[in-house]
């Protein structure tokens, strides 16, 4: 796992159950959590470890927080280390002494979740783009000069994911392909990308695209964010007549949810355990060739044992009979309801035999990612 | 008290809010008989202390009762107020014994 | 290959046949010229398409970033309506104006 981004988030306060929930959350969300409860212990961690970001309770005995930024600031190897601090609701000095001290952001306590998890975000993803990250993006995409080898992550190479998978390509190239990776502990990412026409070239866009995907796919980015920067990179690097579409399903299988963000690609299929599949539809603008794109986003719980699906559209498209994908699906959905006691393994290659007609010849590259909870 | 409630609101499972609420009543114990011992002695800087401790914990799981109790017993102590301290703490105590029983009852 | 018809500032181009990978680089030829023009519109009339696929959507895509380069206007027209479903599903209705074929 050459690229992923780890994220490690210091927590500093003197109450354990803030500690203790602070910690919880953030662990859900894929960061690594340090804590400590008191100044000095938080000053050594933070040198020790180098954490990426600091929550910082602004009133401890003996040390407080105000100390403790003023030491961390001194300090070369920590002063870097965007802090955010909590405080009271009414503290107005303690918010501009925390500033001025050079605090990044405050969160007022009783803090909301949703609130400190925005902040975390935000300014892990300023500290970042400072660090110049970002930039060396497109740098590192231009060195490229292999085409894609079969960096296709199998089943067994990712055993966690819990992933099937059918991949049978019209040429040999291919054009449409697929990627897993891990994004944390708990939180898997499944990818797949439908490549505009059968070019050769396409196989460096996809060797592109994996290392796009490394890059952008992590905690701090919600998936349509992922998405858009992807289609940022890739406007200016494909040809004005190539696009992509492209389904990015995120799970968290700690906090049992599914993040769906779709680029202009035939919908995910939900089934659940105890249940009907349905079609999740999600928004969005294909990949690579406007400028101004929108990404919608929808989370839905899960539960282990549900399994969902992507899918490229040459599973469903049947263009001997003038049909595009959208007409497809009523078909495919069905299928999916027939293979509920097909186990995990099996998942990906009983839908695409159900599928595919063996009298004709396939037209276009067929991908089938079969994932369970 | 809704536990699954208050798990919701900060976006946890049940479980594991209550291993957040279990946390929650042991620290706080010590903290309750440190406040008890300040509102007797009038000793303000150990009232002021042990009642924003128990603010904070209350606060970040949602038990808004004990929280407001604590904040009105701290903001009076910062300024030498010890009036109306015991019966606040008392009704604090009152309801941190709900919780306990609550936990005893879903542990069973 | 295409009817092409200019009126003023407008410029029509009715492929009349299926918008697929086999006649995309023939099609792209043919409006590569028209969209450096700079019309003020630049119309397709798919009129008896009855199939598109994403070599062909791409061509037409690409045209309509051509022609807004100049400030132009791209419509598609007459589009069947499987074809506009599929239009709709990946949001092209929201980067330039598609217009379902009447009845």
């Amino acid at each position: 796992m050459e690229e992923k981004l780890n994220l490690t988030i210091l927590i500093v306060d003197d109450s354990s159950v803030s500690v203790s929930l602070l910690e919880t959350v953030l662990l859900k969300e894929g960061y690594q959590v340090i804590t400590a409860n008191s100044g000095p212990r938080a000053r050594k961690l933070a040198v020790e470890k180098r954490p990426d970001l600091i929550i910082l309770d602004i009133m401890m005995p003996e040390e407080d927080g105000f100390e403790v930024i003023t030491r961390l600031k001194k300090n070369a190897r920590t002063a870097s280390i965007p802090v955010v601090f909590l405080t009271g609701k009414d503290d107005l000095e303690d918010k501009l002494s925390g500033f001025n001290l050079g605090a990044v952001d405050y969160i007022t306590k009783p803090f909301q979740v949703a609130e400190v998890l925005a902040r975390v975000r935000l300014h892990l993803k300023l500290s970042i783009a400072t660090n110049s990250l970002i930039t060396s993006q497109t740098n590192k995409l231009r060195q490229l000069e292999k085409a894609q080898t079969s960096m296709l992550t199998t089943p067994e190479q990712l055993p966690k994911a819990n992933f099937s998978v059918y991949y049978s390509t019209f040429l040999e190239a291919g054009g449409d392909f697929y990627d897993v990776f891990q994004i944390s502990e708990d939180m898997f990412g499944y990818f797949v990308v439908d490549v505009s026409g059968h070019d050769i070239a396409t196989s460096y866009i996809t060797a592109a695209i994996k290392a796009l995907l490394k890059q952008n796919c992590n905690p701090i980015y919600q998936p349509q964010e992922s998405m858009r920067m992807i289609n940022d990179v890739l406007v200016e690097i494909l040809s004005d007549t190539t696009y992509l579409t492209a389904c990015y399903a995120k799970l968290n299988r700690k906090k049992k949810t599914l993040t769906i963000v779709n680029a202009g690609h035939p919908p995910v299929i939900y089934l659940p355990k105890k249940g009907e599949p349905r079609l999740i539809d999600v928004d969005g603008d294909i990949l690579g060739m406007f400028k101004e794109v929108y990404y919608g986003q929808q989370d839905i719980k899960v539960s282990p044992g549900d399994r969902f699906f992507l899918y490229s559209d040459g599973l469903i498209e049947k263009p001997a009979l003038k049909k595009v994908w959208s007409e497809c699906l009523p078909e495919v959905l069905e299928a999916c309801s027939n293979i509920k006691d097909t186990p995990t393994q099996g998942l990906a290659l009983e839908l695409a035999c159900l599928m595919i007609d063996k009298t004709c010849k396939p037209e276009d590259d067929i991908v089938v990612l079969g994932v369970e909870v | 008290m809704n536990f699954s409630e208050l798990a919701e609101n900060i976006g946890l499972e049940e479980d594991e809010f209550v291993e957040l609420v279990e946390l929650f009543v042991e620290t706080s114990t010590s903290h309750l008989e440190r406040l008890q011992s300040a509102i007797d002695k009038g000793n303000t800087q150990q009232a002021v202390e042990a009642a924003h401790y128990v603010k904070g914990a209350a606060g970040n799981l949602g038990f808004t009762g004990i929280y407001d109790l604590s904040k009105a017993i701290e903001e009076k102590a910062r300024q030498n107020i010890f009036e109306g301290a015991s019966e606040a703490l008392k009704a604090i105590r009152d309801r941190y014994d709900q919780i306990v029983e609550v936990l005893r009852w879903k542990k069973s | 290959m295409s009817e092409i018809t200019k009126d003023g500032d407008q410029t029509i181009v009715k492929p009349g046949q299926d918008v697929v990978a086999a006649m995309a680089e023939e099609f792209k030829n043919e409006l590569r010229p028209l969209a450096k023009e700079g019309p003020k519109e630049l119309v397709i009339d798919l009129e008896g398409v009855e199939m598109v696929d994403s070599v062909g959507i791409g061509v037409l895509i690409a045209t309509h970033n051509s022609v807004s380069k100049s400030d132009g206007k791209f419509i598609v027209i007459n589009v069947s309506k499987n074809i506009y479903g599929l239009f709709k599903t990946m949001r092209l209705d929201q980067h330039f104006k598609v217009m379902m074929v009447e009845g």
